[in-house]
């Protein structure tokens, strides 16, 4: 309010260095949305997500300060409900027609219905590739900076031949090139990125990926080989029971279980023990691909350490473990004293707990229950914001750095895009690109 | 980007200005205060702010204070650089902005400018009540509107007229071989879900019956394949037809039928099924359709219930019209084999006293035509009446079929 006059500044202050990125969401903020947004969206049937994400969208961009300016989410919320409308129906088109052409075709062939149902799924990945990429392209021209748009590059259906021939690579090499596939895909997407008038540039070498990944790969390898065989085992005798080399015995069928469990728990103990090494290769991306990441004269650098997201993980399942315990308990103890009221409590309870559902003269318990359940979903959906994004985010943000952000004023405004679909694709998919 | 014009505001503008000074929450003017004096209170407001002028990146600190129902931004020499009605200022970040307020003069406009100081962002607040409005629907709502029609039409096309025509111009191309393999997966399928895998009931004298009351209907029937069928192993009082012309008995429905005439009935009905090739025609449709309600929902929220109760109405909806043609099947035939459909009517009795009304709203998820219409029609097909007919088996052959599995 006091004002000393001074000139007016047209030309900022020399740089002093590298600036941190701040972020300033406030969680209350975005768990306050998220809630009342998931309570609308369950009573919509799904229709109030488009606002409810753009609310989201709006305090987490505005959360993001980059030299002291927030980022700003200009998008609309019937702009996501009309692309939504498009790609319904032309993936309806696309989903029915190829499961039927698959069925038909298994049938010809001679397969099982299953698999040549299952088949679709594949066929789905560079759809959602296509759709990932027209999200970006939809939040990059929704996301201002000074009031400069951000703006992407068209090249959907390119980032889908490029990302399938990469994901092929990847599958080829048991995934062992992985780090190749998520510098070049990111280098794809971030060079045809505009601030205004200025691209975005990406050099990261993905090989400085390689060491974090190695090892994570060679965890989760030795993790899965068994798996794999013990359910390749699985399969064989399935198929000799099922080709009349008579029923499994009993004591096979219960060997096979126990090889089954032990697979799957030595599956879940690598899942486990490589956690801090997949947290490694995390902080390593960030650190490659951040460093890569240029735009005009500035220059952007991550220090996020693996400690950094370990710590996030663990504050975010000690939260969630919590409330959801809380939450289930005090659920199951309405439940209780309901239908103790009804005097209704024995060991058959729970096998019956569908039957007290449906009966009239109950129908204030089965309000009860499953206004319960619904709670819990909506809690759980807003605790997860916070947990898996919100905490997340400010982590990667935090750890941000950029250097030479005067140099940026040499921008100039773009034209507006109007990415008619807005990332109804990558919705109706749930692939959608982050938020 | 407009610049606008210095000089004083239209007298429209002020008119829109007075409102919003006026406005539903009227800030903190004291009741009965005049707007005038809402304003003035901050007319020796000054505050700087950054500027941003929609065309370049450049960072620009101005002066901000409020002018005649505007606000007008200056360099620090009081060289004006722009001013924006109070009307039409929006913020950018809704209500709470955790200290910062950021504007735009209108929500077309690229220009911002960013405030910290509390006294000038509680005096904008104060003073202009619509900030947070959003821009009203108008037109897009009927542009919305329409989109939603005609999403919704086209995926009703695509699943109720498309999905179903191009299934059955697929059905007759499959090959019988082919449709067999299918049958007997699906008729395995049957065996593991409803008989525990114990396979079929082979007993020989029941086999023969099974023949013979096969050979009773087959010459009448006119099927486009040959019809095998088999009994089950079941409590359950039911009946199935499979790809490939397979018809599945479940011993329940032998041991609760009143007369071998009323198994007949229930026979010819699944037979109906296999004329119009339904369960390959079925599962076309059902490939076809599935995943579509999917999209439409999201995967957001537990949506997986209603998808799945969705799911259920389309195909429901699908046999609905499959199951009543068979019906109808049903009756030709047992009358050109010169049995009664009386018998049948007898069973559907039977069985919705056992079953009991569905409730309305599960109504529509029901597969099957409700008893009460199809126990009409069956009386009314009946063409035999009181006259005497010879059964579809003799009484020692329905003893034999009735123990088959035995």
């Amino acid at each position: 309010m006091t004002v000393i006059p001074q000139v007016s500044r047209v030309a900022p202050a020399p740089p002093a260095g590298p600036r941190k990125l701040k972020y300033s969401a406030l969680g209350g903020l975005i768990f306050r949305i998220a809630f009342r947004g998931a309570l609308l969206t369950l009573l919509t049937l799904g229709l109030h997500r488009f606002w409810m994400t753009t609310r989201l969208r709006r305090a987490y961009w505005a959360g993001i300060e980059v030299d002291g300016e927030p980022l700003e989410y200009d998008g609309k919320p019937t702009e996501l409900l009309l692309g939504f409308f498009v790609a319904v129906v032309v993936l309806a088109v696309i989903l029915g027609g190829m499961n039927l052409a698959l069925v038909f075709g298994g049938i010809l062939a001679g397969l099982d219905l299953q698999i040549a149902f299952n088949a679709s799924l594949p066929l789905l990945i560079p759809l959602g590739y296509y759709a990932q990429y027209r999200a970006r392209r939809y939040l990059a021209a929704r996301t201002r900076w000074r009031g400069l748009r951000f703006g992407m590059a068209g090249g959907a259906g390119r980032y889908m031949l490029a990302a399938t021939g990469h994901l092929l690579l990847t599958i080829a090499t048991l995934g062992l090139l992985y780090p190749r596939m998520h510098q070049r895909l990111a280098k794809f997407q971030q060079e045809r990125t505009f601030y205004g008038t200025l691209r975005f540039r990406q050099d990261g070498r993905w090989q400085r990926m390689m060491g974090p990944w190695l090892w994570t790969w060679g965890v989760m390898v030795v993790a899965v080989a068994p798996v794999g065989w013990q359910g390749y085992a699985a399969y064989q005798a399935i198929q000799d029971a099922a080709n009349g080399q008579g029923p499994i015995s009993p004591e096979d069928n219960e060997a096979l279980g126990q090889q089954i469990l032990a697979a799957m728990g030595f599956f879940f103990g690598a899942l486990v023990l490589s956690w801090p090494l997949r947290r490694w290769y995390a902080a390593r991306a960030e650190a490659v691909l951040m460093g890569g990441l240029g735009l005009g004269g500035a220059r952007f650098a991550s220090s996020l350490r693996a400690g950094t997201l370990m710590g996030v993980d663990v504050k975010g399942w000690a939260v969630m473990l919590f409330a959801m315990t809380l939450a289930v308990g005090v659920f199951i103890g309405i439940v209780f004293a309901a239908a103790a009221s009804l005097g209704k409590v024995d060991e058959e309870m729970f096998e019956n707990i569908f039957g007290l559902l449906l009966q009239a003269e109950t129908a204030g318990f089965a309000v009860a229950v499953i206004g319960g359940y619904v709670a819990i979903i909506i809690l759980f959906f807003s605790i997860g914001q916070i947990t898996g994004v919100h905490w997340p985010l400010r982590a990667r943000i935090e750890a941000l750095h950029v250097e030479g952000v005067e140099t940026l004023s040499e921008a100039r405004q773009r034209e507006r895009d109007d990415a008619a679909e807005a990332g109804g694709f990558a919705d109706a998919l749930d692939v959608g690109a982050g938020f | 980007m407009r610049r606008r014009p210095e000089a004083s505001p239209t007298r429209s503008t002020w008119a829109r200005g007075s409102e919003a000074v006026f406005g539903r929450r009227g800030g903190r003017r004291a009741p009965g205060e005049e707007p005038a004096t809402a304003l003035a209170r901050y007319a020796l407001l000054e505050a700087s702010g950054d500027y941003h002028d929609g065309m370049t990146a450049r960072s620009r600190e101005v002066l901000v204070k409020f002018g005649r129902a505007s606000l007008t931004l200056s360099r620090f020499d009081e060289t004006p650089v722009t001013h924006w009605a109070l009307a039409s200022l929006r913020a950018l970040d809704g209500p709470q902005g955790g200290g910062v307020l950021r504007l735009t003069p209108d929500p077309e406009s690229d220009e911002r400018l960013t405030l910290r100081d509390p006294a000038m962002i509680e005096a904008i607040r104060a003073v202009c009540p619509d900030l947070d409005r959003a821009p009203p629907l108008g037109r897009s709502a009927l542009r919305i509107g329409a989109w939603a029609g005609g999403a919704v039409g086209a995926l009703a096309l695509i699943v109720f007229v498309l999905v179903p025509a191009l299934a059955d111009r697929l059905a007759p191309l499959v090959p019988y071989e082919q449709e067999l393999r299918l049958g007997e997966a699906v008729v395995e399928q049957i065996d593991r879900v409803m008989a525990g895998g114990a396979g079929f009931c082979e007993d020989p004298a029941g086999r023969a019956a099974l023949r013979r009351l096969s050979d009773r209907l087959m010459p009448h029937a006119e099927l486009p394949m040959p019809a095998r069928l088999q009994v089950l192993n079941s409590p359950n009082l039911n009946a199935f037809a499979a790809p490939g012309g397979q018809v599945v008995i479940l011993s329940g429905l032998l041991e609760n039928a009143a007369s071998v005439d009323e198994v007949a009935a229930v026979l010819a009905h699944e037979l109906g099924h296999v004329a119009a090739r339904d369960p390959l025609r079925g599962a076309l449709r059902a490939a076809g359709s599935a995943g579509i309600l999917g999209l439409v929902i999201g995967d957001v929220l537990g949506g997986t219930i209603v998808v799945a109760v969705g799911d259920a109405m389309i195909n429901a909806a699908y046999t609905r019209e499959a199951e009543e043609a068979a019906d109808a099947y049903a009756h030709a035939l047992l009358a050109r084999a010169g049995l009664p459909s009386r018998p049948m009517s007898m069973f559907f009795r039977r069985l919705a006293n056992r079953v009991g009304a569905a409730p309305g709203l599960l109504d529509h998820l029901r597969s099957h035509p409700d008893f009460e219409s199809r126990i009409d029609a069956a009386l009314a097909a009946d063409t035999v009446g009181d006259r005497a007919f010879q059964p579809a088996l003799t009484d020692a052959d329905w003893v034999a079929l009735q123990q088959i599995c035995e």
